[in-house]
């Protein structure tokens, strides 16, 4: 699988044969896999705005990495245009026969309104990725930032959240960037972390705080959900807390943050390369897995047509990292 | 020898490095440095069993479990409530209060651990009689061998090859 044609051969062959099994898994497994891919490359956006703030050593080995990541945003932009055909299809909201509340939102959630959005977001995280690597300056960083932070936001209420219409919850914008951007951190780490004692530390530390951040915003959701228990909200969890997503419940909390957060503590840890590696390789893909947890329970409460997103997964992120690694090392390093 | 040991102050942090060096190839073990600014060689040079780092993760351990049970006993044995018709054990609630208290319990380990491994609190030490040694906080690079080193005999004629005063420390 060196050659990228490859993966987006087996891809596409994959969504062609799911488009004609069953149209509406179809679109809602093309929405995970786009969603992860585009995730991570906008984590590896994200974490170069920040290293353009903070400056600091830990960041020019990984600066060509998410380089390379942010190069993505092109094609991945492509690949989210067919969601334009996915909108009647996948959302409640879209059918008529609507709620009072749904006619109070109209003027939000309309499908005409949600295509613009669609272009618009895929436009601007574009131009944003351009307009990182054709200039430089701290100014620029942090209006970027911004930027991603109001664009993600809205995005992940238009994606996640609108899936369950009833559904809200205002920490989920922050919860999905601190995802990505972690995603971003364990892509860099994985290809080029480590290096010496002190990089080693200081990579592990923020991956640590990256997991600890993730763990801290996905449970404080949480517990303010299911402390106040009411029927809107808690909608979220009700299928989540059930077979099966409540296994996969447990298996984001042990290797999504007991696990990295217990091995991350230790310092030996930290400044053992392959180590460290194998553990961001490990986080990267406990993120997919995150992607999932956000995404198809609100779809398929029962866990209907799991292997449908798993089998998407796979060949997306093959692409995506054949893409990425013909573009690292890179040349274009900004200092 | 009887006393302290011997010391000698050095004009950078690379000179210091290189002393060490040389008086472990020297075959010196009971080597002491005391540095204005943290010099990260020299921990690779001069390893020495630090605790704080385990002490800091038992007293956190011990600060969760006490903040968990504290909870589950108050809330299922000492006083129970119906609190909206959720269980007694609702342990999504303890979690904020038991990280509280792991965060509490690691820190005050930390920084017992770290005054007893110091030797601290303490009014006074053999090497604040060296008058040059206050330097040591603003820019000079001392290097000690100890009066328990097992060649500390040779000890006071090696460090006069560094080419600086050597000081006798007192007990």
């Amino acid at each position: 699988m060196k050659s990228p044609l490859w993966s987006l051969a087996v891809l596409l062959a994959l969504a062609v044969l799911l488009f004609a099994l069953d149209a509406h898994g179809f679109w809602l497994a093309w929405l995970v896999a786009w969603w992860l891919a585009l995730g991570v490359s906008l984590g590896c956006l994200a974490n170069l705005c920040l290293h353009d703030l903070t400056g600091g050593d830990w960041g020019w080995p990984l600066r060509p990495v998410w380089q390379a990541g942010v190069a993505q945003l092109g094609w991945i932009a492509l690949a989210g245009l067919p969601l334009w055909w996915a909108v009647p299809d996948i959302f409640a909201w879209a059918s008529p026969g609507s709620s009072p509340e749904l006619a109070r939102a109209h003027w939000w959630l309309n499908v005409g309104f949600f295509r613009a959005r669609l272009l618009f977001d895929l436009l601007l995280w574009c131009l944003l990725g351009q307009w990182q690597r054709r200039t430089t300056g701290r100014a620029r960083a942090g209006l970027i930032l911004l930027l991603y932070g109001l664009s993600i936001t809205a995005a992940s209420f238009d994606w996640i959240a609108s899936l369950q219409i009833q559904w809200y919850s205002t920490g989920l914008g922050l919860l999905v960037a601190i995802g990505q951007m972690l995603a971003g951190m364990a892509w860099a780490v994985t290809m080029a972390g480590g290096g010496s004692a002190r990089l080693g530390r200081d990579h592990g530390n923020l991956l640590l705080m990256y997991t600890m951040s993730w763990a801290y915003l996905a449970f404080t959701q949480f517990l303010i959900i299911w402390a106040e228990n009411l029927p809107d909200e808690i909608s979220w969890y009700v299928p989540r807390l059930q077979w099966p997503w409540q296994g996969l419940a447990w298996l984001l909390l042990l290797g999504h943050f007991a696990l990295p957060f217990a091995l991350l503590l230790s310092r030996a840890f930290k400044q053992r390369i392959a180590a460290l590696r194998a553990l961001a390789g490990w986080l990267l893909l406990m993120h997919a897995l995150d992607v999932l947890w956000l995404i198809w329970p609100s779809a398929q409460p029962q866990g209907q047509r799991l292997w449908m997103p798993l089998v998407l997964l796979l060949p997306m992120l093959t692409l995506w990292l054949t893409l990425a690694l013909r573009r690292w090392p890179a040349r274009e390093v900004t200092v | 020898m009887s006393g302290f040991g011997y010391l000698v102050g050095l004009h950078s942090a690379d000179a210091l490095v290189e002393a060490v060096k040389a008086a472990k190839a020297a075959g010196f073990v009971r080597i002491d440095t005391f540095t204005p600014q943290a010099i990260e060689e020299l921990e690779e040079l001069l390893p020495s069993p630090n605790r704080v780092p385990l002490l800091t993760l038992l007293g956190g351990i011990v600060g969760g479990a006490a903040g968990y049970l504290m909870q589950w006993y108050s809330a299922t044995q000492a006083y129970a409530i119906n609190v909206g018709g959720r269980p007694l054990h609702s342990w999504p609630s303890f979690i904020p209060i038991t990280f509280e208290t792991t965060v509490l319990g690691a820190a005050l380990a930390a920084v017992v651990a770290f005054l007893w491994g110091s030797g601290l609190p303490r009014l006074h030490h053999p090497l604040f009689d060296i008058d040059a040694f206050a330097l040591a906080s603003s820019r000079r690079f001392f290097i000690c061998i100890r009066a328990q080193d097992p060649k500390a005999d040779q000890a006071q004629a090696w460090l006069q090859t560094l080419g600086q005063p050597v000081y006798e420390v007192k007990q």
